[in-house]
């Protein structure tokens, strides 16, 4: 143990001295060092003959090189070089092919794997509708407007109630349902196999419309839907889904008319226009049996002001009741209510009306009563003796084209006139029967079938119609222009009394 | 050497020029023989100059080099240790078979006790101790001699940690100082008349 000690000592005091003669030791180190040497006469003596024998080593001979080292030697690497490039040389052609090789290899494997990149995708053709199946589901109320500052604005404007025609709140969670179930990518594609063949075709035509859009417009729809569909809480997809709802019973012309309009909030302002006048076109809806009394309550009423008037009924009158067809009833009837005391009718009418179709009736303007009132003797009449709105019935050319004359306002003239020949006497005749707009829309969607592309109300609004024409109808094919009198009486007798009820017409 | 890198060769001749000198002698005292060290100073100069594209700017060209001399010394005296093994089975049963140096420490002790050794003697002591050290001592004490490395580039050359150099160095010391201490007595005037010139 201690001579081990010791010959750690030893090396140590070695080291020690070696690192100080080559100058590696510290200062303090080196302090040390010298002090030691000062008292420690072995510690010197041990120091000096390391130092001794170390400068020996200059006795060494030193080598000399003569020049011809250095030429040899670059001959060597000379030679050496011109070797490499050899080799170099005749590998050439080896890693030429090598590389051919590679490189053939490299496009083999790209193509292999673009021909089953392009079989994947080819096997699953709805891979790509899958990803954009939530624009492609809601691709038509989406390009209905810009941006979600719209959809904001119309919910200011309308608010919460269900604004859209059958819009309850069970339909609603479901389209809401069936909107979260197509955005999210977990849930989409289950949905999507759930639809039926028809379904999926129709899916699929969108999808090829979809892809005819220009890609800034096939962004900003992506766009849009991803806004929508991670807004914080459900105002926007609900007014959205109302929205969409709402534009269902549009015609083409009316929403191409509302894209043209350049701000979204005069697009919110229009729609809530539109969706003001629907709700009060609705409330004039009346039932068969409602029309039926009116029309009875009104014919009582015309002739209580004839007799009012004489005394008793003329002769002419009385004459005139057992032939006159239902026009002539007709005539007769709106020729005397005309001189009647309306309030006295609207009183009359009271109990028949309901509150909210009274309301609407009240606030018109005399003009604008008294063609309501036209309206809803017509459609009794319809019922009476023509069939059921919506039927074929007994319309004579001369009833449409005093109806067309006397009875449209010139705005409504001009939009049938600019729609093909069929399809202006079609909704013609549907107007004169007394279709109101809103009835017919709703019967179009419960049959599942799309709307007409063009029917014309009751004036309403201030004059506006909603209907279809648009920039390509034409006018060449419209009828000739009724004249002012034209109204060619037919001569069927009138075969009953006009202000009782009859019984009514079985419907075929 | 960043002109030899860019396949310069005039500059890699005047390399070669510069530093034959000291390779050649590094080999001569490693190997102990003047033809081989040159031809192990050739090949480290080729070896050199097929790795001048690997040769990194900014660390130092000298211990690049020896790094490189090392390594051809090392490899050439393992080959060289292997033949002196074949030699030595074949020539232990001569009578005067062993170390030289104890031979020369004979004659110069008690033989001829007041002859002083001349200088060429002397510097023939110095060699063969300088040769009785082993290689990496050898290594160790030329590059710290002679090249005038610090510790810490001599253990970038040997790929050793300083603080083992610092004690192959020691020990190295020692060793010259045990074998060249009685040759240094009796020749103190001979070193002496070293210094002066």
């Amino acid at each position: 143990m201690n001579l081990s000690s010791s010959s750690n000592d030893n090396s140590g005091r070695l080291e020690q001295i070696v690192a100080y003669l080559d100058g590696e030791l510290s200062a303090d180190e080196s302090a040390h060092v010298e002090r030691q040497l000062a008292r420690d006469e072995h510690y010197r003596q041990e120091l000096q003959g390391i130092d001794r024998a170390w400068s020996a080593l200059d006795l060494l001979p030193a080598a000399t090189v003569d020049g011809q080292f250095s030429k040899t030697t670059m001959e060597l690497v000379v030679q050496d070089a011109r070797r490499d490039v050899e080799q170099r040389t005749r590998a050439l052609p080896i890693q030429r092919r090598k590389r051919r090789l590679a490189t053939a290899l490299t496009l083999s494997t790209c193509v292999l794997f673009g021909m089953l990149a392009y079989r994947v995708v080819r096997q699953n053709p709805n891979r790509q509708l899958l990803a954009d199946l939530p624009v492609v589901q809601y691709m038509d109320p989406y390009t209905q407007f810009e941006d979600v500052a719209f959809l904001e604005r119309l919910h200011s404007e309308l608010g919460a109630p269900p604004w859209a025609p059958e819009m309850d709140s069970t339909l609603l969670e479901s389209q809401l349902e069936q909107y979260q179930l197509v955005s999210s990518s977990d849930t989409r594609e289950n949905w999507l196999n759930q639809q039926s063949p028809e379904e999926k075709a129709s899916l699929r035509a969108k999808f090829n419309r979809f892809q005819g859009l220009s890609a800034a417009e096939r962004l900003r729809l992506r766009e849009l839907h991803e806004q929508i569909s991670t807004a914080d809480d459900d105002a926007l997809r609900l007014t959205f889904l109302r929205y969409q709802q709402w534009l269902r019973a549009v015609p083409p012309i009316e929403k191409y008319e509302l894209r043209q309009l350049p701000t979204a909030q005069e697009r919110a302002k229009q729609v809530a226009k539109l969706v003001d006048s629907e709700r009060r076109t609705a409330a004039l809806e009346l039932t068969e049996e409602q029309l039926r009394e009116l029309f009875a309550t009104v014919g009582r009423h015309a002739l209580k002001e004839v007799t009012k008037r004489s005394g008793k009924m003329p002769e002419r009158d009385k004459r005139a009741r057992g032939n006159m067809g239902p026009e002539q009833v007709q005539r007769w009837i709106r020729n005397n209510m005309q001189r009647a005391d309306l309030q006295e009718l609207l009183a009359d009418l009271s109990e028949i009306l309901p509150n909210a179709a009274r309301e609407q009736l009240l606030n018109m303007s005399r003009e604008e009563r008294k063609r309501q009132m036209w309206n809803w003797l017509r459609q009794a009449w319809m019922y009476m003796h023509g069939g059921a709105p919506g039927k074929p019935g007994e319309v004579s050319q001369e009833q449409l084209e005093e109806f067309f004359s006397n009875e449209l306002p010139a705005a409504a003239q001009e939009k049938l006139l600019a729609l093909p020949r069929d399809q202006m006497l079609q909704h013609l005749e549907r107007m004169f029967r007394g279709f109101s707009q809103q009835s017919d829309w709703q019967n179009h969607r419960r049959d599942g079938q799309p709307p007409p592309p063009y029917r014309p109300g009751p004036p309403r609004d201030g004059g506006r119609r909603r209907g279809e024409g648009g920039p390509q109808g034409g006018r060449g094919d419209g009828p000739p222009r009724p004249g002012g009198d034209r109204l060619r009486q037919r001569n069927r007798p009138f075969d009953g009394p006009p202000f009782e009820e009859r019984p009514r017409p079985q419907p075929e | 050497m960043l002109q030899v890198r860019d396949d310069d060769a005039c500059a890699f001749e005047e390399l070669v020029e510069r530093y034959q000198q000291r390779i050649v002698s590094l080999m001569i005292h490693l190997v102990g023989r003047r033809d081989m060290a040159e031809d192990l100073a050739q090949d480290v100069f080729l070896r050199i100059y097929r790795a001048r594209k690997r040769y990194v700017p900014g660390s130092k060209f000298s211990t690049w080099m020896f790094t490189i001399a090392h390594n051809v010394a090392l490899n050439a005296l393992r080959g060289l240790s292997r033949r002196r093994e074949v030699n030595l089975v074949g020539s232990e049963s001569g009578e005067l078979g062993g170390n030289p140096l104890d031979a020369k420490a004979l004659a110069a002790s008690g033989l001829m006790p007041t002859r002083q050794l001349e200088k060429a003697e002397l510097s023939e002591v110095v060699n063969m101790a300088v040769a009785d050290l082993n290689e990496r001592q050898r290594m160790a004490v030329l590059l710290n001699k002679f090249e005038h490395m610090s510790y810490e580039e001599i253990a970038e050359v040997m790929e050793l940690s300083p603080a083992a150099i610092k004690s192959l160095l020691s020990r190295a010391r020692a060793n010259l100082r045990e074998v060249l201490t009685p040759y240094l007595q009796q020749g103190t005037q001979v070193v002496g008349d070293k210094d002066p010139a």
